[in-house]
């Protein structure tokens, strides 16, 4: 079955003063119709970046784009800015990190939403309106129409990031791409919210791609993950093969050195060495080479290709150790 | 486990921020109940944690047990010595012995001073370590046992990483060797990687320092790893108090348990979706709590006398208190956590 | 929000009660001349000079001297007489109004026209050519002092004096009501040089301002819903980036209608700036309370107007 979503090769560079960005270098990924990609990485990973340049959001004079985003057969990324309007809010929809700041504060949110509806359909205002009172209904917002004439500083963190997602939902996307959506929300505001972005999903189709720093975000919603770091793709997997058996050594770090709820509590965490790397003079080789503990001679000198783990496996992993040497303690 | 010799001991404290409103006169016509009658005592050595969601109070209670505000009730207990209404410069004494770490390691540093001199402040203020060579040794130290390159003393904070910046700010904190430690979310700030990398370095230098630990936090996981004993805070009140262990093995409370059961962990068989309880709505608002117990509004569990009679703390059937008429039972409990059923 | 604008106007009557007295305390413990000597001539008698001071109530306390004033103003609104030449103040001060008037309205639309479109220019193409100019221009036109670019105006273009004399010179303004044409062509130096300096510092205000506005999260937002550019520019970003714009234009345009002195000065306009700078150099005491009145009147009425246009453009404020 051909994918929704096929990135390949996505490189993006940015000149700065500094020197140049290598914000994303070389990604490739497929999201399947109503299946859900998640993207795990920290800051810098270029996790961001790369669902930004697929909405056509980082064309600016200092950035360089290379690769195709075929959406529906037609690359995004060298279709005209026309075109990507036409696309973004309709077809593929965002929703961001902070929802206080994501939405203007100086418009009611009826007022956002109608906008947001009216920018891709020839409806009158009284039935966007309508719309609007009904797609906050759907996020579980009650007095949907009183709600309608008031501003994002009244609500709740929780309830903004609902309005949020009607926002983006609101025409129908075949994709939804959700950034970090509830790093900014309580724990119990958490639970709610994906659990609301789970059934809205399963209730309309829609294809998603969660981006967030959070393993077990992922692990609650995600039928695939990619593992970013310093722009590549280290390990790509279905989510219950990545947790019962992660091979690159960061995605073992990151599971190692975070405490979990869900083991007994541990003697000591084992944190990665080291600090993110620069992502203007990244590392040479593997990016990862001077944080691992299993580094060795080819590391710092060839970049490892992502590849299966196993033969005609879904497994992919960018690493030069030998696949039993990974699964090793070191 | 602490009662004998406590480092602080906290009796009945408040802390309203008063609502004002009017045309020409401000008058007050509510307050925001941040802080509404919280007990606890701290010992010597503890890792204490306070935990609970935005609105609980926890960061509040942090600040009152510095007295970086004053409390407008109940009483604040440090070493024995009541401190809870002492002048600014009665509390002079106090702040060498008690400190903090705060949550933005980009805010918390001011931008114009060099690291040295940051980490140096505490010692001028304190006037210690008199000769500048002396100040420049014992930083030198500070920034060695933290984890930083001493030679980068004269550094400024943008030129450091998150994680490094939050270490300037533990050196700048334990720079006068200090009795307490309130550490307020030290790590929420940061990369996933680098928390690992501050948790034990607190632990490390608790155990080296033996010092008291406060460490207040909205991560369950952090707070389990890092705490003896754990007190989970809604709307300005203590609602369960326990052992960590008992606290995150066997909730009591039913907001324990549903927090519990909220957080996504990294195994997608115990999804979080399954497991929780049906919580809905958000916090209400610390300026008008519910009346009775603060939860029943959101409780599965509430009947008629939750909403007319506010639940003390009692100790329940394994050692910890918890403040509710109907607490849960260990199956409930069970139900709730993200345990793999044996 | 009706509770908010009650506030403000309470604070309006307050204000000006507020500056009336501090100007009689002024005027009344540091006078600079005595008025009483001034009003009775040259060489005068002491007895001269003390039934004048009887006369014009210079006698009495200060608090009676206020209250009188007070009284006179609020039932009779009677600003008192000159102590130059006996001509009622109001009289004096509401013929200049017409034309400080003018000045201000015409030379604040200018700028807010200009200001506004360059900054916005500016604030869309950052770091180009035409950006680096414009803001460049912009501070030339700050840094210029509004008499020196007066003068040098009238030396480039004023009809009786200038080197392409194209547009009336100083000493030309003739009443709306009298000779509409010649009316706006007298005023159209005055208006360019009064809106230059503050033209350019809007269109850098307003640059600044949006250029930030741009990165915010919001402006993400509206763009990732498929907005057109102009839709985010205009109705997303310059309404929030327009709000310490519209602050800063009552507070100047209060100000300026409570008369341009230097502008006026150099263009011969009679606005009430030489009324008020002429009755200072005189000690001429109701005819300087009547001008300072009326400035603080403007003032504080413009900030009303604006404070109440920036509740409604953010409904953050209303809650105060």
């Amino acid at each position: 079955m051909s994918a929704l979503l096929s990135v390949r090769d996505l490189v993006v560079n940015f000149e700065t003063e500094d020197g140049v960005v290598h914000a994303v270098e070389g990604i490739s990924y497929d999201v399947e119709a109503g299946k859900t990609l998640g993207i795990v990485g920290e800051s810098g990973s270029g996790k961001t970046v790369g669902t930004l340049t697929i909405m056509g959001l980082t064309r600016a004079n200092n950035t360089k784009i290379s690769g195709q985003a075929l959406f529906d057969g037609s690359d995004l990324l060298s279709a005209s800015e026309q075109q990507m309007r036409a696309i973004r809010g309709d077809q593929i929809s965002m929703i961001f990190q902070d929802p206080l700041s994501s939405l203007h504060p100086f418009f009611t949110i009826g007022a956002q939403l109608i906008e947001a509806i009216q920018a891709h359909r020839s409806v009158s205002k009284a039935a966007a309106r309508d719309r609007a009172a009904e797609l906050l209904t759907m996020v579980g917002l009650s007095d949907a129409s009183d709600r309608l004439s008031q501003y994002p500083h009244e609500f709740s963190g929780g309830m903004r990031q609902r309005v949020m997602i009607a926002m983006a939902l609101s025409n129908d996307p075949r994709l939804l791409i959700a950034d970090e959506p509830t790093t900014a929300l309580d724990v119990t505001v958490q639970a709610q919210i994906l659990e609301l972005i789970a059934d809205l999903q399963r209730l309309s189709g829609t294809a998603m791609i969660i981006i967030t720093h959070d393993l077990g975000v992922v692990a609650e919603v995600a039928d695939q993950i990619a593992v970013m770091y310093a722009g590549r793709i280290v390990e790509q997997a279905p989510v219950a093969e990545l947790f019962a058996n992660p091979q690159h050594p960061y995605t073992r770090g990151l599971l190692a050195s975070i405490p979990r709820l869900d083991r007994d509590r541990s003697s000591g965490l084992e944190p990665i060495a080291g600090r993110p790397p620069s992502l203007v003079a990244p590392p040479t080789g593997c990016a990862f080479h001077p944080r691992c503990a299993r580094a060795f001679g080819r590391c710092s000198a060839e970049l490892p290709p992502l590849e299966p783990a196993a033969p005609a496996s879904a497994h992919l992993v960018a690493c030069l150790l030998d696949p039993a040497a990974r699964s090793r303690p070191a | 486990m602490s009662a004998a010799d406590p480092l602080i001991e906290v009796r009945d404290l408040q802390m309203h921020f008063p609502l004002q409103r009017g045309i020409i006169f401000q008058r007050q016509y509510g307050a925001v109940r941040a802080v509404d009658g919280v007990s606890f005592s701290v010992g010597r050595g503890e890792t204490f944690g306070l935990v609970g969601e935005s609105g609980c109070g926890k960061s509040t209670t942090g600040r009152l047990l510095l007295r970086l505000l004053e409390p407008t009730g109940g009483q604040l207990f440090f070493e024995g010595e009541e401190i809870t209404h002492l002048g600014r410069r009665q509390l002079a004494p106090l702040r060498r012995d008690a400190q903090m770490v705060f949550q933005d390691p980009y805010s918390s540093l001011n931008p114009r001073k060099t690291v040295g001199s940051i980490i140096a402040e505490p010692f001028v203020i304190h006037r210690l370590a008199r000769s500048a060579d002396e100040r420049r040794n014992e930083v030198r130290d500070l920034m060695d046992r933290v984890g930083l390159n001493p030679e980068h003393y004269n550094r400024y904070p943008h030129q450091f990483s998150g994680g490094q910046r939050q270490r300037i700010g533990v050196a700048r904190a334990i720079a006068l060797k200090p009795k307490l430690l309130v550490a307020d979310e030290p790590v929420s700030a940061l990369d996933v990687s680098i928390q690992a990398q501050i948790i034990n370095l607190l632990a490390d230098l608790q155990r080296d320092l033996g010092l008291t630990l406060v460490f207040i936090a909205h991560d369950l996981s952090v707070v389990r790893h890092m705490c003896d004993r754990i007190a989970v805070m809604y709307l300005g009140k203590i609602v369960e108090l326990a052992a960590s262990e008992q606290c995150f093995a066997a909730p009591r409370h039913p907001y324990t348990g549903a927090l519990l059961a909220s957080v996504p962990v990294p195994d997608p068989s115990l999804r979080a979706i399954d497991r929780r309880p049906a919580l809905t709505g958000d916090v209400p608002s610390p300026s008008a709590p519910p009346p009775g117990c603060r939860f029943h509004p959101r409780c599965g569990k509430a009947q008629a006398l939750c909403a007319s009679d506010e639940p003390q703390l009692k100790a329940q059937d394994n050692g910890s208190l918890a403040a509710c008429h109907f607490p849960l039972n260990a199956a409930e409990a069970a139900a709730m956590l993200p345990r793999r059923s044996s | 929000m009706i509770r908010y604008i009650l506030r403000r106007l309470l604070w309006v009557v307050f204000l000006l009660f507020a500056v009336s007295l501090i100007t009689f305390i002024i005027f009344y413990l540091l006078p600079s001349a005595d008025p009483a000597a001034l009003r009775a001539g040259r060489q005068p008698s002491p007895s001269l000079v003390e039934t004048i001071r009887q006369q014009l109530g210079l006698d009495q306390p200060w608090y009676v001297q206020y209250g009188r004033y007070m009284k006179n103003l609020i039932f009779h609104f009677d600003f008192g007489f000159s102590y130059q030449n006996g001509v009622p103040v109001r009289q004096l001060i509401f013929s200049r109004l017409p034309a400080s008037i003018s000045l201000a309205a015409g030379a604040a639309v200018l700028w807010l026209v200009v200001g506004i479109s360059v900054g916005i220019i500016a604030a869309i193409r950052p770091r180009t050519k035409l950006d680096r100019a414009s803001m460049g221009l912009a501070l030339v036109g700050i840094s210029a002092p509004v008499y020196w670019l007066g003068l040098v105006a009238l030396y480039l273009f004023s009809a009786d004096i200038g080197l392409f004399p194209i547009l009336p010179g100083a000493n030309s303004y003739v009443p709306l009501s009298e000779d509409p044409f010649a009316w706006f062509t007298s005023l159209i130096m005055p208006w360019f040089v009064l809106a230059i300096s503050f033209a350019a510092f809007y269109s850098r205000l307003l640059r600044g301002n949006l250029t930030e506005v741009l990165s915010e999260d919001y402006i993400r937002t509206a763009r990732a819903k498929g907005l057109s550019e102009r839709r985010v520019v205009f109705r997303h970003g310059l309404r929030s980036a327009i709000t310490p714009i519209v602050t800063i234009f009552g507070l100047d345009l209060g100000i300026l209608l409570g008369g341009a002195i230097l502008t006026e000065t150099v263009f011969n306009i009679p606005g009430i700036g030489r009324l008020s700078y002429s009755s200072i150099v005189r000690s001429d005491l109701p005819v300087i309370q009547g001008t300072v009145l009326l400035g603080a009147f403007f003032i504080v009425f413009a900030n009303l107007i604006v404070d109440i246009v920036y509740a409604y453009l953010d409904p953050r404020v209303r809650y105060e």
